[in-house]
């Protein structure tokens, strides 16, 4: 039998300030299948992006175990981790997250120099992400010389540089108009269906699960499944 | 791009703050350097000094003279090899400006058995003792004021009461040391002939046969003079040198101080400029550590931007001090009291050593800090 790409077993946080609790989610359990692209949806609170963190190993459950691939993230040390996440996830941020000093290419480049790669072949990996993304003409731009779609295109070559197993995408058009929305929803998708990438995304808009194979929704700290619109059904 | 170009982007992302911090430490570290450049030259020029020499001073005051037939007592003792007078005269050549070096009465027959390790020709030495208005001066001032055997020169009197100026020439040019051939000498006996021969003498510098001898000397010369009206004080030239600089306090624990101000002021200056630095990007930090970098990577990473810009202050600091100290005369400034001040490698690499420091410890505080917080909490900081 095939063996889920992220495994998700009873996995619970809490938030302790002071003496408050506060239970964002508890006792999730959840597979995601590798070439699948999952949005997950759920109203403000309702613990999506932590979820995502604790995927990337970014933040700790309470209870439970991550396990992506082969790694059991859950059990890791931060340095294991850290090279894991540099292998293994690619993060797309709703606020692109940028460095501002540096050019489209350098922050392309960024997680490659963890790499080992020599300089031209972190150069070949870089000018095929950004001709991916189609900003091949961008390269010597800094983040404050694009638009907003543009930017977070980068930020996506920034994610996939690295060729990761997973894609970790966290409201990546909430910063976003409607059209350059549109755009980097099609290339996510593109991403999963012509790369087999897979993708979990975190998303409030709703025309954004349309691109996705399955959906979910978190409330309450309860996951729900919920069918996914045809990408025709309403225009974008 | 390498870490090297992700730190210079880095450090230039504020160009202002980055230069103004650099140039804060580059002024601390000249200061600094300049304090303890001129406590090490004081402490050459001690350890300069000659074990066979002993100085024998009026026992109240260095200003108090002594009589002259002091000498001839003191050439009695056993042990005594040669006695030289050295009366201070300061006077000036041309102007103040151009005043850099001392100048001494001394007895031309003796002083260069005082002071062996003096070079000069043998003629130009008989030239010096068989005339009456006869000089010699250092290799270096000769140079620097382009004075040659036969040049007259005219000094006249700042505080010595004398009736006309004293005219000079040119007789012999010394090299060695002398306090780095930076000193002229003249005939007592013109001085004490244009002072209306007052029979007295600033200092006698006495040469002695053994290091054995030094201190039986020393107590031998002012048991003499006990009793009189002019009771001496004798020492060696290395204690003489000593309180001679003693007079103006204890330097060492001034610099200390001074420089130990300034470190603490340097460390407030770029901690506040890299604290700031960092928390500006403490988002940053949590998206590098999201892409897969490790906290230590990111610590040494901020460190090496706070290193970049202290290093190359205390670079510029040092350089200065070193071209500054090399081009400036400083015995117009100190009237020959500092002939040359020399920054040296050491001293260069203490500078450097020190903003180094100041870079690690004002960045590794905010950067450890910036580097622990939990990447969750990072993602979310709005600076």
């Amino acid at each position: 039998m095939k063996q889920p790409l992220v495994e998700i077993t009873h996995v619970s946080k809490v938030f302790r300030h002071d003496d408050v609790e506060v239970r964002v989610f508890e006792d999730i359990s959840l597979t995601v299948e590798a070439g699948e692209f999952l949005a997950l949806r759920g109203p403000s609170g309702s613990g999506k992006t932590t979820l995502l963190n604790i995927i990337a190993g970014l933040d700790k459950p309470t209870t439970g175990y991550v396990r992506v691939g082969d790694a059991l993230v859950t059990q890791m040390t931060e340095n294991q981790l850290a090279q894991w996440r540099n292998r293994h996830i690619g993060f797309v941020f709703q606020t692109f997250n940028l460095i501002p000093v540096l050019t489209a290419y350098e922050n392309v480049e960024l997680p490659l120099l963890l790499t080992g790669l020599s300089s031209r072949e972190r150069r070949r990996h870089v000018e095929t992400a950004l001709k991916l993304v189609g900003l091949s003409d961008r390269m010597t731009h800094y983040p404050r010389q694009l638009s907003g779609g543009q930017e977070q295109r980068v930020a996506i070559a920034r994610a996939i540089v690295t060729d990761p197993t997973l894609i970790l995408a966290d409201e990546p058009t909430g910063n976003l108009d409607a059209r350059s929305a549109e755009e980097v929803l099609l290339l996510l998708a593109e991403l999963n269906r012509r790369l087999s990438k897979t993708i979990i995304m975190v998303t409030h808009d709703p025309r954004a699960v349309r691109y996705a194979s399955r959906q979910l929704r978190l409330e309450k700290g309860v996951l729900l499944s919920a069918e996914v619109p045809s990408v025709t059904e309403e225009p974008v | 791009m390498s870490y090297a170009g992700f730190t210079w982007k880095n450090v230039r992302r504020n160009t202002r703050r980055a230069i103004l911090t650099m140039l804060s430490v580059a002024l601390a570290v000249f200061v600094m350097v300049t304090l303890v450049s001129f406590v090490a030259q004081i402490d050459r020029n001690v350890n300069e000094a000659s074990p066979l020499r002993l100085i024998t001073r009026h026992a109240v005051s260095l200003t108090n003279f002594l009589p002259e037939r002091y000498r001839a007592q003191i050439e009695r003792i056993p042990g005594v090899v040669a006695v030289t007078e050295l009366s201070w005269f300061g006077g000036i050549y041309i102007d103040e400006a151009r005043t850099d070096f001392a100048q001494f009465a001394c007895d031309p027959r003796t002083l260069f058995d005082v002071f062996t390790e003096v070079t000069i020709p043998p003629d130009q030495k008989e030239a010096f003792q068989r005339e009456r208005t006869a000089a010699v001066i250092g290799r270096s001032k000769a140079e620097k004021h382009r004075l040659k055997i036969g040049d007259r020169i005219t000094l006249r009197p700042r505080d010595i009461p004398v009736a006309a100026p004293l005219e000079l020439t040119i007789r012999g040019i010394f090299e060695g040391t002398i306090n780095n051939e930076a000193q002229l000498f003249f005939h007592r006996e013109y001085l004490e002939e244009v002072m209306g021969r007052p029979g007295v003498a600033g200092t006698y510098w006495i040469r002695v046969d053994s290091v054995d001898s030094v201190s039986r000397v020393s107590e031998a010369i002012d048991a003499l003079f006990q009793n009189t009206d002019a009771p001496t004080k004798t020492e060696t030239e290395r204690a003489f040198t000593m309180g001679f600089v003693s007079m103006l306090g204890d330097l060492k624990q001034l610099v200390a101080t001074i420089s130990s101000a300034i470190i603490f002021s340097l460390l407030l200056v770029t901690g506040n400029t890299m604290a700031m630095s960092v928390r500006e990007r403490i988002r940053e930090i949590a998206i590098l550590t999201s892409l897969g970098f490790r906290r230590g990577t990111i610590f040494w990473l901020l460190v090496a931007e706070g290193l970049l810009i202290t290093v190359s202050g205390g670079l510029l600091g040092c350089l200065s001090a070193r071209l500054i100290f090399g081009a400036l005369d400083l015995g117009a400034f100190s009237q020959g009291f500092f002939q040359q001040v020399t920054v040296t490698g050491p001293i260069i690499a203490a500078g450097l050593a020190v903003s180094a420091a100041v870079g690690i410890v004002s960045a590794g505080i905010p950067a450890y800090r910036a580097a622990s917080v939990p990447v969750a909490e990072g993602l979310r900081y709005v600076g």
